[in-house]
């Protein structure tokens, strides 16, 4: 609902904002068709320096003190890359090396 | 986009915001329009070995371990011809603050914007030197902002980058993340305008001249634990600082005889600014991708004049394929029981095949390791890598195919290196520095181009000839 403040996330909740930087019009000659028909897009992450909607335009501060805008991608972005799970080929190579440990 | 930040706006005033960021004039080192005087461009700034390992020592940064790899050196003696298989040290790089080499460059880089009264530093980087321009700029009390490549269009990115955003972060960075494309230079630009930082180039004097004590600690320990100066020094090639300050270093503790052997993964068939080839190369740095358009010409970056110029210090320049760098982190891990990042087992791979090639009492050295970690470990490449589509199978190395198949061999002996054609890359640079500045070089600038190539003039003189007969070989 526009204007409700209930649905506002709060000014210094740490969010990621994304922003425009070049249209695909606009982008460096000479580059490869599969990147020169996207835009080319920034993402940051901040504390939010005032009240925002998901999705909508906000103003973060970023680490280094400066204000950035776009839009409100992700309300506390987690960091979500992790050691993931071993493939059965490095298995069998791990298995290979620890024959090699009781060999040499 | 308004008129004065368009794209074409902002890279017009390319010149003038790099002075501005970087201190460095570099017109007064340029000899005619072809040559300059790289001696003296190192030499910017006046800072002496002894001061860089000073405020290096001081920052936490340098006097990383020589670790003596016993078991990876029987292993390759096993494959070796009788009285074959050189000694296999490692360096300990991951023992820097920020956890790799990149330290020792970002040391004088930051050291040099806070000493000349810049607030802040900014680097464009995917790789660990963001990670070390921010733990130095916390060290010397500046902000920093590192510009990162790290999505593809759908917002994916390679567990490895997402690792290095977040050490960036973890050390009060602000870091930008783009989408794939070269303008990453023209987001640098912007914010050095923006801010008025300092441009902590990869590519500085300041950078390069970081790393040289890298090559005299290599030189001195080496010395001091094997009683002569090493038969090798296997270095992961990328951009080409790495080779350029590791050698000079061994230069100047005069190890004449030792060759500076680079490194890289082969990612042949994968273009470099492609949205889909983005994430399919399960390596973000130390690759051809960058090692050869770099060695070829290093002037491709984001200042005139690139201090790190590897074809003047590399004696040959070898390929390894993915697969056998995950071997040789995994042998690394389980029979030396030291876990490291990437990086450093790119020449690992290969020091497993070259040190067949020397004496039993000889050392070959690898100059790094890396730190490692969520994202940075093999099992995270390798899975993310199969949930693109890309086969991940045991067998024989040479049928890996980057972006299609990642072939992990499961003993020593099938592990091998791909010499690169040096003559060809000194070939390839001569074609572009004639096409650049000069069809026809004076005699001065032919010696400037023999030290550049490690040819003699008279073989530079024949290549030029050819190349202007219209010899396009």
């Amino acid at each position: 609902v526009p204007g409700d403040a209930s649905l506002l996330i709060a000014a210094g909740t740490r969010v990621q904002i994304s922003y425009l930087l070049l249209e695909p019009g606009e982008r460096a000659d000479g580059i490869p068709a599969d990147t020169a028909e996207l835009p080319y897009v920034a993402r940051v992450r901040g504390v939010l320096v005032a009240p925002a909607a998901a999705g909508g335009r906000a103003t973060v501060r970023t680490p280094s003190g400066r204000e950035r805008s776009g839009e409100l991608e992700l309300i506390e972005p987690a960091y979500t890359h992790s050691f993931g799970r071993p493939p059965t080929a490095l298995v069998e190579l791990a298995e290979a090396v620890r024959r090699l440990r009781d060999e040499l | 986009v308004t008129s004065t930040g368009g794209y074409a706006a902002v890279m017009g005033r390319r010149s003038a915001i790099v002075r501005d960021a970087t201190g460095v004039d570099y017109d007064t080192f340029a000899r005619g329009r072809l040559a300059f005087d790289y001696e003296a461009l190192m030499h910017e700034g006046g800072y002496t070995a002894d001061d860089v390992r000073t405020l290096q020592l001081d920052g936490g940064v340098g006097a990383t371990q020589l670790l003596e790899a016993r078991n990876l050196t029987r292993l390759a003696r096993r494959l070796a011809p009788r009285g074959k298989g050189a000694r296999i040290f490692v360096k300990d790089e991951a023992s820097n603050p920020s956890g790799s080499f990149k330290d020792r460059r970002a040391s004088v880089s930051v050291f040099h914007a806070h000493a000349n009264g810049y607030r802040g530093v900014v680097a464009a980087t995917s790789g660990n030197y963001g990670a070390a321009v921010a733990a130095q700029a916390a060290h010397y009390g500046l902000r920093a902002i590192v510009v990162q490549e790290a999505f593809d269009g759908l917002g994916r990115g390679q567990p490895e980058i997402l690792e290095k955003g977040r050490k960036c972060e973890a050390l009060g960075a602000e870091v930008v993340q783009t989408t794939v494309g070269p303008e990453l230079f023209y987001v640098l630009l912007k914010t050095l305008e923006e801010t008025g930082y300092y441009n902590a180039s990869l590519y500085t004097p300041f950078s390069v001249i970081g790393i040289e004590t890298l090559g005299l600690e290599i030189a001195e320990q080496t010395r001091a634990v094997a009683g002569r100066a090493p038969a090798a020094v296997l270095v992961t090639h990328a951009g080409g600082g790495n080779v350029t300050g590791t050698a000079r270093g061994l230069r100047a503790a005069e190890c004449n005889d030792t060759q500076v052997i680079g490194v890289s993964v082969d990612l042949s068939g994968l273009h470099m600014a492609s949205d889909r080839d983005f994430n399919r190369k399960s390596f973000t740095t130390g690759h051809t991708g960058f090692a050869l358009p770099f060695t070829g010409w290093p002037d491709r970056v984001d200042l005139p004049r690139n201090a790190a110029r590897p074809l003047r210090y590399l004696d040959r320049l070898v390929t390894v394929t993915q697969g056998e760098v995950f071997f040789a982190t995994e042998a690394l891990a389980q029979l030396e029981g030291l876990e490291r990042g990437p990086a450093g087992n790119i020449s690992l791979a290969a020091a497993l095949v070259l040190a067949q090639e020397y004496d039993e009492d000889a050392v070959v050295v690898v100059s790094e390791t890396e730190y490692t970690g969520a994202g940075k470990s093999p099992i995270a490449q390798l899975e993310f890598a199969a949930g693109l589509g890309i086969e991940v199978i045991n067998g024989d190395p040479r049928d890996n195919e980057p972006g299609r198949r990642i072939v992990l061999p499961t003993h020593a002996g099938q592990l091998r290196i791909e010499e690169v054609d040096l003559d060809s890359v000194r070939r390839s640079y001569l074609r572009r520095a004639l096409e650049t500045f000069d069809p026809s070089p004076t005699d001065e600038e032919i010696a400037f181009l023999a030290a550049e190539t490690r040819w003699s003039e008279d073989q530079v003189g024949a290549a030029v000839a050819t190349s202007i007969g219209g010899g396009q070989a």
